[in-house]
């Protein structure tokens, strides 16, 4: 096997030879550059503010007449013969339940996905924003007007979304983090990318490293990782004053590590018993209750100020009921469970509060699905988009924009409400005015403090 | 580089570029590295002032025999240049190739292209950005992609150990040089105070051992080690026999440390 490595030119040092003959002056000036602009991200402990953010996304188009957007003037809205006759009645000949009101929120209404957190959700500060004209349908190009509040139809062009341009001006490390599939990042992912993991259970064994795996032992780690530092002085040694510098984002890197290692974010962000019934997470690792109970924890842990959770299925094509109704009543359940757990617990930066008074909430999908059924009993993209904001500076029982009885956007204070309205108010509100005007000037006055 | 050639490359590179710059020197440089035949003739030199050759690059040792090369052999070449890290298909690659691994990439259905495993399941593109996500690559490495590397790093590190460890003596692929079980170098505590047959037993298996360790580093950095990195290759397999009472920690161990380490992931 060696022999075979050494007849030949090895991999390696074709690619190598292949970089430097093509690519060497940009290497030596990305070297260069990094001379003057190497400076490691602080731990995010560093970061500015205490405020904290949580993006919850439920992704393929949630049907916000279950949700917080049930009732039009004069009554419920699968009252409305507009509604598909199917909504009065389950498949299993249930009734999918009246609009109830927020106890204590005369104007706040919600739909039967949402009745499991109802007394939950009298407790919390809350808005609601219907009839969010979104006008794109399909799905990714939706999905990232609302995360960013800008619309793109060039894959070419990627606006940050709102989590990235905060996370951006927060900086540290972990900018933020992403429970669930990536997020528009655009150019904030050079600077402050997150850390992404589809299934909690991956998130604290990457942050804790190696220590988290009993496969090898402390000393025998320890050891490895001398042996790295050896390794590196050695390669370090060998390269001229560019190569060192290109060198010197990763060495700080690396130092950052040790440091994040020792913390044994494995132990602070596992998911016990207790937390597993509170979360309702089905005893899964990458269920909606799981992703927001690693989220909340990771905002207890000073991990990050910033979560995104998302989770799908809400794309129900065919069998709406059966399909959609169980899913917002278990997303129901969680965030029952994660509002419960910020009230009950105390913000790490500010002990005198619980998470609830420092935590904002954000509920959004891409859009909402047509009144209507189609042939195989599911509902279809609607050109309308809601959202629930819950939690710290949000206006309490406060209500922008409404829908028709064909769920379509009315014009809100005579003029249609748009993601970019949403998306600005949120920058501005946690103080990111410039950013906010770069997307509109529109501010939903009252919608957060 | 001495002071003549220094001159001709100065001057070379003022009569194509016009530039009187340090950089223009390594332009040139990259002109006669691309000149192939005729860049001995052009007064081409590395940093280190040896001519350039046509087996350049290629750093010639042996394994089994504790062969350890000389100090400037081990650098790349090209040393006036910076460094990158590699693109996330060729680390895959690289991985991939190493450990005998299938299926790291996985179809995307909506485009038909392929997608990264490993940029998939950790978000971070391991190579820093590419066309999926930005326009640009990441000049500077971000602790994110650090914490992803040495992730990726142990995770491939067991699952290779594991998956030849798993064979039988005769079939591995990879830990052919040694018996992966009972070689290892002599010098633990207590090896001193052993009976003398025992002593050479021990260090029979120290060749073996030693060659196995050639033959990894030639794998993973097409390179021998130094001998100042057979010291603490040496510690971590003493850890490993205090700790765990198995060399195979301390193959898992190494594997772990190569594929973690910043020469692995930069060209």
């Amino acid at each position: 096997m060696n022999d075979a490595f050494k007849k030949s030119l090895p991999r390696r040092q074709w690619l190598r030879q292949t970089s430097q003959w093509l690519g060497g002056g940009l290497c030596m000036q990305m070297g260069g550059v990094e001379l003057f602009l190497t400076e490691p991200n602080a731990l995010a402990q560093g970061a500015v503010g205490s405020r904290k953010f949580i993006q919850i996304f439920l992704l393929g188009g949630w049907d916000s007449a279950l949700a917080g957007d049930p009732v039009i003037p004069g009554g419920g809205k699968f009252a409305a013969t507009t509604y598909d006759s199917r909504y009065k009645l389950a498949s299993h000949g249930e009734y999918l339940g009246a609009p109830q009101q927020v106890p204590g929120k005369s104007n706040l209404w919600v739909g039967p996905g949402l009745t499991p957190a109802l007394q939950t959700l009298s407790q919390v500060p809350m808005a609601l924003i219907n009839g969010i004209k979104v006008e794109v349908t399909a799905h990714e190009l939706a999905m990232n007007y609302i995360y960013t509040g800008q619309m793109s139809l060039s894959r070419s062009r990627e606006y940050p979304s709102l989590v990235a341009t905060m996370a951006n001006h927060m900086g540290g490390f972990p900018a933020h983090i992403v429970l669930g599939q990536g997020v528009p990042l655009a150019e904030t992912a050079v600077n402050n990318p997150p850390l992404q993991t589809v299934d909690t259970s991956l998130l604290g064994s990457m942050l804790a490293g190696p220590y988290s795996n009993n496969a090898l032992k402390e000393k025998t780690i320890d050891r490895a990782h001398q042996l790295i530092q050896t390794l590196n002085r050695n390669f370090e040694d060998k390269q001229s004053l560019a190569g060192k510098a290109s060198l010197n984002s990763w060495k700080a890197g690396e130092g950052q590590l040790q440091e994040l290692y020792r913390q044994r974010f494995d132990q602070k962000l596992g998911l016990t018993d207790a937390l597993h019934a509170q979360f309702a997470t089905g005893g899964k690792t990458d269920s909606p209750g799981a992703k927001l109970a690693v989220g909340a924890l990771a905002l207890e842990s000073k991990l990050t100020k910033i979560v995104t959770v998302n989770f799908g299925g809400f794309d129900t094509h065919s069998n709406h009921h059966s399909m959609h109704l169980p899913l917002m009543q278990n997303f129901a359940k969680s965030l029952q469970g994660l509002l419960d757990y910020l009230m009950g617990h105390q913000d790490p930066d500010q002990p005198q509060k619980k998470l609830i008074e420092t935590t904002t909430i954000l509920i959004t999908s891409e859009f909402v699905r047509t009144p209507q059924f189609n042939g195989a009993g599911g509902t279809d993209h609607w050109q309308s988009g809601s959202a629930i904001l819950l939690g710290a500076g949000v206006g309490d029982h406060m209500v922008f924009g409404s829908t028709n009885d064909h769920g379509e956007p009315q014009p809100f204070q005579s003029q249609s409400l748009l993601p970019e309205h949403l998306i600005a108010s949120i920058l501005r509100s946690f103080g990111y005015s410039e950013d906010a005007k770069l997307i509109s000037e529109v501010n939903l006055n009252g919608l957060l403090a | 580089m001495s002071k003549k050639s220094t001159m001709v490359s100065i001057k070379y590179c003022v009569a194509v570029f016009g530039l009187l710059s340090l950089q223009g020197c390594f332009v040139g440089e990259i002109v006669c590295r691309g000149l192939g035949h005729a860049r001995e003739s052009m007064g081409c030199r590395t940093s280190n002032g040896d001519s350039l050759t046509e087996d350049e690059g290629l750093i010639i040792g042996g394994p089994g025999g504790g062969t350890s090369p000389k100090s400037n052999q081990t650098g790349f070449v090209g040393q006036g240049f910076g460094l990158v890290r590699m693109m996330p298909e060729q680390l895959s690659q690289n991985i991939k190739t190493l450990g005998f691994f299938d299926g790291h990439e996985v179809p995307n259905t909506y485009t038909g292209d392929k997608l990264d495993l490993l940029t998939l399941i950790y978000g971070v593109p391991l190579g820093g950005l590419d066309f999926e996500t930005s326009s640009r690559r990441d000049p500077l490495t971000k602790a994110q992609t650090v914490l992803v590397s040495r992730t990726v790093s142990y995770s491939f590190a067991l699952q290779i150990f594991y998956k030849d460890f798993q064979r039988p003596a005769g079939e591995r692929l990879i830990f052919t040089s040694c018996d992966i079980n009972q070689d290892r170098p002599f010098g633990l505590t207590g090896d001193a105070d052993l009976a003398a047959p025992w002593q050479e037993h021990i260090k029979k298996g120290e060749v073996r051992w030693r060659a196995q360790v050639d033959d990894l580093f030639w794998r993973f950095l097409s390179r021998p080690p130094t001998e100042n990195e057979i010291g603490p290759i040496k510690d971590l397999f003493f850890a490993a026999l205090e700790d765990q009472k198995w060399t195979g920690a301390g193959w898992a161990g190494l594997l772990y440390a190569l594929l973690a380490s910043e020469e692995f992931w930069h060209l």
